[in-house]
């Protein structure tokens, strides 16, 4: 290795587009960057030399590989607990007590205004859209769709986390949250798009099926996931990453756990408040504390508080406001 | 397996990842120890630049191609395995330093033990490589990673696109605008290096 330290490599090859540019350059400037792209290689070999015993990690990896793939949690399995079915059938109630409510309203009213659902803070809802497809609502999400006229278009629209069972049908459904579109046929599927949060994203987890997401800026350079996969899109991005398998698609708050996956605290804490109707307040900015925290029910809400703050020795204070979490100084630059 | 003693040139070509690829979805254990034995130095570097901690490193190396097989069946051909295999280690890499900040486990000094060259090989390569190092160091975060991945990883711009969330218009200028930084550079340290 080392003879070679003192050549130049031998593959320096341009990508196209890098020649392209090259080609409209001045002469002296072109053989100027092209020096510049055969050099910079020698920074490589400065942490190749770093590089540990990959036949190791081989003898590491080889022994697993024909171990179980973790199974992702079936959606359709059967959801037995009594809990679930007073929640829907409550939902049902409240869905046809609202249905009811409309119909007296005048038909221009039917037709202008959109139908909108949203599950309270501390509550999930269950709505069920007019081509049967279910849309579970987490807490403090809020959607909205027009109500049909001649069919349905079988188009909603997202704010917050939904989990979608959706209907087969020819005839595309339809998600939009604040900067992406989510399009489908007939598939199970989770969004989450809180537009107010420090990093604002539209984050889909596919369980079966196929959906497509795309941005509002380029709906034409959408990604097409597959089960098990996720897709994230941040707001002002053009393009969703590249979808990639989630070992665990996180729809554990459909089963009554809480998940925050790389969350900063002030994110967390609105969570909270929309999880269990509770006021929580903190002088953390944006951005800071970011964690990951996986519980598979849902503890006290002191619980919860106690854990994020053992983590970053914050202090908790109850007050007549709901809870206020104060940060030590130096964690809030 | 023994490693690799050629650097640049040892990185396979894009038809041989759709013949892995392929070779995959069959299961073809060979195939997989093949990858891995061309891919894991390149994805290790990468994880690497972006994690600065070598442990951490070579356990997202690790994951990855655990994933890439246990998944194996449910690969698609049509879809680049390589800028798979990158993204993988990118989304990693990234959920790990996001998680990190506030536990304040970052490794200091870790960056500076990597650049500090064993008095054997201080040939003019390696010292001027460590120079380049620090200049490219100088870079913005995402136009580093795209001009490293460009040039350390032979990745196409469309590739590179897929794998950061970029357009191809903005990879192009990241990659134009780093090798400006550098060039400039180069020449206020040595004008001879850019004459031909």
């Amino acid at each position: 290795m080392k003879d070679q330290h003192t050549d130049l490599p031998s593959d320096n090859q341009l990508p196209a587009e890098l020649e392209q540019r090259l080609a409209e350059t001045p002469s002296d400037e072109r053989i100027a960057i092209q020096k510049t792209w055969d050099l910079a290689i020698l920074s490589q070999y400065a942490d190749e030399d770093a590089v540990p015993d990959m036949g190791a990690l081989w003898q590491n990896l080889a022994p697993n590989l024909d171990k179980e793939l973790p199974k992702i949690k079936s959606d359709r399995a059967p959801r037995s607990r009594g809990r679930d079915g007073a929640r829907r059938w409550r939902s049902v109630k409240i869905f046809a007590a609202l249905a009811t409510a409309l119909v007296l309203v005048g038909s221009w009213f039917w037709l202008a205004v959109p139908q909108t659902f949203t599950a309270a803070h501390g509550e999930q809802l269950v709505v069920t859209l007019p081509d049967g497809s279910n849309v579970e609502l987490n807490s403090g999400s809020r959607l909205e769709y027009r109500r049909p006229l001649l069919g349905w278009n079988r188009a909603v629209k997202l704010e917050g986390e939904a989990f979608f069972d959706v209907v087969k049908d020819t005839r595309q459904f339809e998600v939009t949250t604040f900067n992406a579109s989510v399009s489908v046929l007939g598939t199970t599927f989770n969004v989450r798009a809180w537009e107010a949060e420090s990093n604002p994203e539209t984050a889909v987890v596919l369980v079966t099926g196929v959906v497509q997401l795309a941005s509002f800026l380029a709906p034409d350079q959408g990604v097409t996931l597959k089960p098990g996969e996720m897709s994230r899109l941040s707001q002002g991005a053009t393009r969703p990453s590249m979808p990639e398998a989630v070992n665990n698609p996180v729809i554990v708050w459909r089963e009554g756990g809480l998940v925050f996956d790389e969350l900063a605290l002030v994110d967390i804490l609105k969570s909270l408040e929309r999880q269990y109707g509770v006021q929580v307040t903190t002088d953390a900015a944006p951005g800071v504390g970011i964690m990951t925290v996986f519980l598979e029910s849902k503890p006290p809400i002191e619980t919860v508080l106690d854990l994020i703050c053992a983590s970053m020795t914050c202090q908790i204070e109850f007050g007549s406001n709901g809870y206020r979490i104060t940060l030590p100084e130096n964690h809030n630059q | 397996m023994t490693q690799s003693s050629a650097h640049q040139n040892a990185l396979p070509a894009e038809a041989q990842f759709s013949n892995w690829c392929t070779q995959l979805i069959a299961s073809d254990k060979g195939a997989f120890e093949k990858l891995f034995g061309a891919m894991s130095k390149p994805l290790y570097l990468y994880a690497l630049r972006l994690t600065r901690v070598q442990p951490l490193a070579e356990d997202i190396v690790q994951e990855v191609f655990l994933r890439i097989w246990q998944r194996r069946t449910t690969l698609d051909p049509n879809r680049s395995l390589r800028a798979l295999l990158y993204v993988s280690v990118r989304n990693l890499a990234l959920s790990h330093e996001r998680t990190q900040v506030n536990r304040q486990t970052l490794l200091a000094g870790m960056d500076q033990q990597m650049s500090t060259p064993s008095p054997e090989e201080a040939a003019w390569a390696k010292m001027l490589g460590n120079h380049i190092k620090e200049w490219i160091n100088e870079l913005p975060a995402r136009r580093r990673e795209a001009f490293q991945l460009s040039r350390f990883d032979g990745l196409g711009y469309g590739e590179i696109a897929d794998i950061m969330g970029l357009s191809v218009k903005t990879v192009d200028n990241h990659i134009w605008k780093a090798l400006q930084h550098l060039k400039e550079r180069l020449a206020a340290y040595d004008t001879e290096l850019l004459r031909s």
